[in-house]
């Protein structure tokens, strides 16, 4: 027969109340378990097990304790104590498994087993911790039933857990609910297990050792202790909430000024970070990815969308370089151009660095520079070093710079070796091995020059000549200038070095022609003045015949009856200056004779006119020539060589001379200087002679051609040079209303030539 | 015209210094002398009329001494030159001496020798002078003779006998010898040789018929 229990329904509600809040109890315990780390949330999972524990098993007892039967019932404290454990077992299973960052199906199916087992054996236990004079019967299918409802409470229990656990606020409406469903179906197992058990009464003594009875007073101590546990548990749980909450809030503020500096940072410094799972294709770019490909923020980046704005010539380097990437899962590191929608281009260097998160699946993070403007600046360098690099090869000029300290090079363009007869690849080494190639005759007077820079501290500038090993001659001009350190002492001097041999060879060139010149010139005036000879002579002879007749009277006025000395001393006073005269031809016709380079001097051009009259007037004479002179008194000097000059004047002299000998009627030569335009002067002789040969007046400047009998064709060839060399011109035109002119025009300032 | 008066030297050189020593070695000798730079100064000069010579340089300004004594000479300007030149030649003196000059003289020369040139020079033109004198008396004379007297004269200074000029002029031989005697008187000769000399000086030409009156 069996016992018919009845329930007191307050009790029952108590058991369900405590249900409700033991849930809500665990719901916020997850929360708490999830946010904590380390030995905290080995505290929160035990400390919140124990809770959890207690209101499962608390609601257990009360709901034991409802069930009254007809006989007194007594409980073996120590089984007891074994279901509350088993109470936070369970518990202790189910805040592990919902605190957890993922919860899988697996792990929600074996946690909602565990625990469900564990609510049931607590259940079980605590059945058998009665003490009651009846056996206790269990219908078996009820028994599973209540087996199956305590699995499937606790996997709801478990997922409305994991998903409201992250509520920020003390008391949701969704924990809330969720607390009152769960409470309700805790119950539930309960009472269908209770349901399970009939009980029938039995003679036997019923063993009351470790037994206690259990009083109304003791329900409601029970009951009281396990709402202090609960409440205590939430309130700590609330007062850390908010703790974190403050702490989070903190945090976040923080997140996001980081975040803020981290965005203005990649503006800046125009680096934008990307992250790119490579299995789902999501990109995501920050700030400044958007802005260096110029996607709006609300695009959804994809792999196209950046192959599009690949310039088209790097789009192939791109695709292999991420496609084997994400192949490999390597990092990687490149650079490439883009090309805007505006037609600009952008230089880019991306860096990524793989990462494989828990799932597994492959991902990158990385960052995209904009590195465009060190990209131009830089090419803008090689371009500037690649001009400097041409115009150093055009000028023949290299550049160096070395330290005084170890006498090491610091610097040497690739012209400088060039020069050397080096090869760049050798390096700065070759400086050192200059000194084998420095010309053996210039060493000393090279290092002697560097010597008194370096103690100068000063400029220098040095020439001299460079042997090469297969005996090429260079000549090479050096200037360098000292680097002073800021106290004061030389640490290097820079410089350049340029090769002059070309201008030196040109210059050798041009003095071997001077040279030449000058030889040619002095034939041509020896030849003329052998022409001259009777001329010349009588030129030398007037002065002197002039002088032995004065000598004559002299004496005869001295020896005289009555010598006249007045008339003695005037005669020697006349041979005084006859001599004199005579000295002076003289030693202008043997300056004609001179062999000897070009020797400059400031020239009155009137001065040299009037000499040449004066050997020439006896040639005019003999021909019955006048000559008829027209020379401007405000007339500059002129730099140049005088016995050129003269030569010149001489030249064109005896040429209008030769060109009066065959003509009647009047024969004059006239010489005019006067001032010309543009600092020049201008100086004419002019003849009433036979005129210039008509149709060949191009032809009187060149060398070898001659009108006259003996002439050898040079003097106008040489006339020309000269007065070239001096920076002059010499041309011909006709005289009217007969004869010819020659024109020389001289400039009267003249740039002082080495 | 007189022989009388200082004799005077002229000189013409383009060099100044040439021409004021030659000035004072002739001072120092006690003789005259003007000088001049061209030969136009010297032509425009009014003293020809003086017992005098020529020191003339070769090369001048304008002509040549050698065509100055060309010219002198055709212009019937007799004065003896002494040529000084500064580079005297060979053809040059020849022609100068052809022409009649004293002496050719190359500078520097000699003190005495441009001296004696001088002198020869200066006596020369006393010789010339006198023998110009000479000849314009006897130039006075002839005009004093007849149309026929000069007929006679020529024909006697041509070596003709009387009898042969008598038969040349159809006279008598009576009558040649009267005429041949008043020629003889008015020109002052004293012999016939004489007279025939005077006849070359004077130019009257020998043998020559005056009028051509028969054949």
């Amino acid at each position: 027969m069996n016992l018919i229990g009845s329930y007191n329904y307050a009790l029952v509600a108590l058991s369900v109340f405590i249900a409700i809040f033991a849930s809500y109890d665990a719901l916020d315990l997850a929360g708490r378990v999830t946010a904590a780390g380390g030995w905290t949330r080995a505290a929160w999972l035990l400390g919140g097990a124990g809770a959890m524990g207690t209101g499962i098993w608390s609601m257990h007892y009360i709901g034991m304790l409802a069930f009254i039967l007809p006989i007194p019932v007594a409980y073996h404290w120590p089984t007891v104590l074994l279901s509350l454990f088993a109470a936070i077992l369970a518990s202790v299973v189910a805040l592990g498994v919902v605190s957890r960052q993922k919860m899988g199906w697996f792990r929600a199916l074996a946690g909602s087993v565990l625990m469900g087992a564990g609510i049931a054996s607590m259940h079980y236990i605590g059945m058998a911790a009665m003490r009651l004079p009846a056996v206790c019967q269990f219908n078996s299918f009820l028994v599973i039933l209540s087996v199956v409802f305590a699995v499937l409470i606790s996997f709801a229990a478990l997922w409305i857990t994991f998903h409201l656990r992250d509520k920020k606020t003390a008391i949701g409406w969704e924990k809330l609910a969720g607390a009152v469903g769960m409470g309700a179906a805790i119950p539930v197992m309960h009472y269908t297990g209770m349901a399970a058990a009939s009980f029938t009464p039995s003679g036997m003594p019923t063993d009351l050792s470790h037994a206690v009875s259990i009083s109304t007073l003791g329900t409601g101590g029970i009951a009281a202790v396990t709402f202090v546990v609960l409440g205590l548990a939430l309130l700590t749980a609330w007062v850390d909430r908010r703790f974190a909450t403050q702490t989070l809030e903190l945090q976040e503020e923080k997140l996001q000024e980081t975040e803020a500096y981290l965005s203005e940072a990649q503006r800046l410094s125009r680096t934008g970070s990307f992250g790119w799972r490579v299995s789902t294709g999501d990109i995501l770019w920050s700030e400044e990815s958007f802005r260096i490909f110029q996607y709006d923020r609300t695009t959804k980046p994809t792999v196209e969308l950046i192959l599009q704005r690949v310039h088209p010539e790097d789009a192939a380097l791109v695709q292999q370089t991420i496609g084997r990437a994400a192949q490999d899962g390597q990092d990687f590191d490149f650079k490439h151009r883009l090309l805007m929608p505006d037609g600009s281009v952008k230089y880019v260097h991306v860096v990524a660095h793989a990462l494989n998160d828990l799932s597994g699946s492959l991902q990158f993070v990385g960052a995209v520079m904009d590195v465009t403007e060190a990209k131009q600046a830089e090419e803008a360098l090689r371009r500037s070093e690649s001009y400097l690099a041409e115009a150093q090869k055009l000028t023949h000029t290299g550049s160096w710079a070395w330290g005084v300290a170890g006498g090491n090079a610091l610097h040497l363009s690739e012209e400088w070796y060039r020069i050397y007869g080096f090869h760049p690849e050798e390096g700065l080494s070759a400086w050192e091995k200059r000194r084998q190639r420095m010309h053996p005759e210039d060493r000393a007077k090279w290092q002697g020059v560097i010597e008194r820079a370096i103690d100068e501290k000063s400029d220098y500038e040095v020439e001299h000549r460079i042997l090469l090993p297969d005996g090429t001659v260079k000549y090479a001009h050096t200037v360098g200038h000292p680097v002073l350190n800021a106290s004061g002492d030389v640490v290097q001097f820079v410089g350049t070095m340029m090769d002059v041999t070309e201008r030196k060879r040109a210059e050798e060139e041009r003095e071997r022609l001077r040279h030449a010149l000058a030889d040619l010139a002095r034939v041509n005036r020896v030849t003329m003045m052998g022409e001259l000879t009777a001329s010349l002579a009588h030129e030398v002879n007037q002065p002197i015949a002039a002088a032995v007749t004065s000598a004559n009277s002299c004496i005869r006025w001295l020896e005289a009856d009555v010598p006249n000395l007045e008339k003695a001393r005037a005669a020697a006073m006349r041979i005084v200056k006859d001599g004199t005269r005579a000295a002076e031809i003289i030693s202008r016709i043997r300056l004609l004779f001179q062999k000897g380079t070009q020797q400059l001097e400031l020239i009155d051009v009137n001065e040299v006119i009037e000499e040449m009259i004066v050997l020439l007037r006896g040639e005019a004479t003999r021909h019955s020539i006048s000559v008829r002179t027209e020379l401007a008194a405000d007339l500059r000097q002129v730099m140049g060589d005088r016995v050129q000059l003269q030569q010149v004047v001489m030249n064109l002299m005896t040429n209008s001379i030769d060109a009066m000998k065959a003509v009647d009627g009047m024969r004059e030569l006239a010489i005019r200087s006067q001032r010309g335009d543009n600092e020049q002067l201008l100086v004419s002789v002019s003849d009433t002679g036979v005129g210039l040969p008509p149709e060949q007046v191009d032809q009187i400047f060149n060398a070898f051609f001659t009108t006259k009998p003996h002439g050898t064709g040079m003097g106008l060839r040489i006339c020309r040079s000269i007065v070239e060399s001096h920076g002059g011109r010499l041309w011909a035109g006709d005289n009217s209303p007969r004869g010819a002119s020659f024109y020389v025009s001289l400039p009267t300032r003249v740039e002082t030539r080495e | 015209m007189t022989s009388a008066g200082t004799p005077t030297v002229f000189i013409i050189d383009d060099d100044a210094a040439v021409r004021a020593s030659i000035q004072d070695l002739l001072e120092s000798c006690g003789l005259r002398s003007v000088s001049f730079g061209t030969a136009e100064e010297f032509l425009r000069s009014e003293l020809k009329g003086e017992p005098r010579c020529l020191v003339l340089d070769v090369s001048l300004p304008g002509i040549s001494g050698l065509d100055f004594q060309r010219r002198l000479a055709e212009a019937g300007f007799q004065i003896p030159i002494i040529f000084v030149t500064g580079h005297g030649n060979i053809p040059m003196t020849v022609k100068a001496m052809k022409s009649g000059a004293v002496e050719f003289l190359t500078k520097p020369f000699l003190d005495r020798d441009l001296l004696s040139a001088i002198r020869q020079a200066l006596d020369r033109d006393q010789a010339t002078r006198q023998e110009r004198a000479e000849l314009a008396e006897l130039r006075e004379r002839y005009e004093t003779l007849t149309a026929r007297e000069r007929e006679v004269m020529g024909l006697v200074v041509s070596g003709m006998l009387n009898k042969q000029i008598a038969g040349e002029l159809g006279n008598s031989e009576v009558t040649v010898k009267i005429q041949r005697g008043r020629v003889m008187k008015k020109m002052k000769a004293g012999s016939l040789a004489e007279l025939v000399k005077m006849g070359g000086l004077l130019g009257v030409p020998p043998g020559q018929k005056l009028h051509n009156t028969n054949v």
